[in-house]
């Protein structure tokens, strides 16, 4: 297991994506801007993208590994991948939600479940697309800031800018987090 | 001991021209080679064996045991052509690590890494970072992980691709002091190097075996008047000729 964490340099990469993700978020919660759109120009809270690095991190974690024999070996490095990503997940939620609890605004524990959508999407792009796949959750971004918003107030399938207490949004977050695993888990990884 | 593939079919995408098709082979005793030109089949066929995908059509076996299995899997080892170097991990520890994913407990593959490193003559370099060894000695590292578990077969995929020449002698006198009933298949580009070492050599074209059969019997395929020292690249030449191989 020792080395499986060295292999990921999980040492190094997991504190720097929770700084990548903390820093940011105390930075910019409170802060909301208006970006050019396909549809008006809608005030967006730049918490919305406080998630990228650490999900860049993730994906750099998950991508950090021996293929060849981690492919033909008979340890469930999968399963360990996915408990590793779950652990970091569950602490940059933690970390949100204290934040919103200390600076008392949404828009931190709103960030907080955005990282389990985004890390759900990048698992499932990453069965697909490989190490590419650290464009997908940034694609779904852009995709919301150009077509997401009527006026001010986001379309229902945006996910990520909906508010911290909109239950459907957590529910598919929580949702899209568990198909991501699954798929790490279960999907083959492409042979070097 | 024999590690089979029994009419197996392989292609990469649905709807395209299979890599593989009901292809049979049976891997033979000691050190065997598969030549064949870019594209003809020769890494499928070493990940078919190595279990890391599997066939559409047809089944891979070593000694009935199935491909995939957890004593497969033991049993055989693979190195594929590009070894990735681990900045966080040593020598030892990134042979260890294999021995450990191989299903090896901790302290079995801390103390295998060693001796495999022994055996590949990297003993002195086995605490220098990964990602600080040459593309030799990385190579060597990759064969002393294919070595640390005891595996029965060895599936090397080019491993003399980019060596200079003098490491590709220090890795033919590695290859030479194997012992043991260990079976090696050896897939190369470096036909006059390894031929006339290898003791079955098999050769691939267009996802079917063109010959398959002990050393003597493929450099009996030297056209006369080869020049002395390539009859391996006359013999492997005329092969593929034969087949209507283009340049």
């Amino acid at each position: 297991m020792r080395w499986w964490i060295g292999a990921r340099r999980a040492g190094f990469t997991v504190p720097l994506a929770l700084a990548a993700f903390l820093l940011p978020l105390l930075a910019v919660q409170n802060i909301r801007v208006a970006l050019p759109s396909l549809i008006g120009s809608p005030q967006i809270a730049l918490t919305l993208f406080v998630p990228v690095p650490l999900v860049a991190c993730l994906m750099h974690l998950l991508e950090s590994r021996v293929p060849a024999p981690e492919d033909s070996g008979v340890r469930p490095v999968a399963r360990y991948d996915a408990a590793l990503v779950t652990a970091v997940a569950v602490a940059a939620l933690c970390c949100a939600l204290l934040v919103a609890a200390l600076g008392g605004t949404q828009e931190a524990a709103a960030a907080g479940r955005n990282v389990l959508f985004l890390t759900g999407l990048l698992l499932l792009g990453h069965t697909v697309f490989g190490p590419s796949a650290v464009m997908v959750p940034v694609a779904w971004l852009v995709l919301v800031v150009g077509i997401g918003f009527r006026g001010n107030v986001p379309r229902w399938w945006t996910v990520v800018p909906q508010s911290a207490h909109d239950v459907p949004a957590a529910v598919v977050s929580l949702l899209v987090f568990a198909a991501g695993l699954t798929a790490l888990i279960f999907a083959p990884r492409k042979a070097p | 001991m024999t590690l089979e593939l029994t009419h197996c079919t392989y292609r990469y995408r649905r709807g395209r021209k299979p890599v593989l098709q009901d292809f049979d082979y049976a891997l033979p005793d000691g050190l065997s080679i598969l030549l064949g030109p870019n594209g003809a089949g020769k890494s499928t066929l070493l990940k078919l064996a190595a279990s890391v995908t599997k066939p559409q059509r047809g089944s891979v076996q070593l000694d009935g045991i199935p491909a995939g299995s957890r004593q497969y899997r033991q049993d055989v080892a693979w190195m594929p052509q590009d070894i990735t170097p681990m900045p966080g991990l040593t020598a030892r520890e990134y042979v260890a690590y294999i021995g450990w994913l191989k299903g090896m407990s901790r302290p079995d593959a801390w103390k295998r890494a060693r001796q495999a490193l022994a055996q590949v003559d990297l003993a002195d370099r086995m605490n220098e970072r990964s990602d600080r060894l040459s593309g030799g000695q990385l190579r060597r590292v990759g064969v002393a992980g294919a070595l640390v578990h005891g595996a029965r077969v060895l599936l090397l995929d080019e491993p003399t691709a980019g060596l200079d020449p003098y490491q590709r002698r220090v890795f033919r006198d590695m290859l030479a002091g194997l012992t043991g009933d260990i079976r090696v298949l050896l897939s190369t580009h470096d036909v006059a190097d390894l031929a006339e070492e290898a003791d079955h050599v098999t050769v691939v074209h267009d996802g079917r075996i063109i010959h398959h059969g002990d050393t003597g019997s493929f450099l009996a395929l030297t056209p006369p008047g080869t020049v002395e020292g390539r009859a391996a690249e006359g013999a492997y030449t005329a092969l593929l000729r034969n087949n209507g191989a283009r340049a």
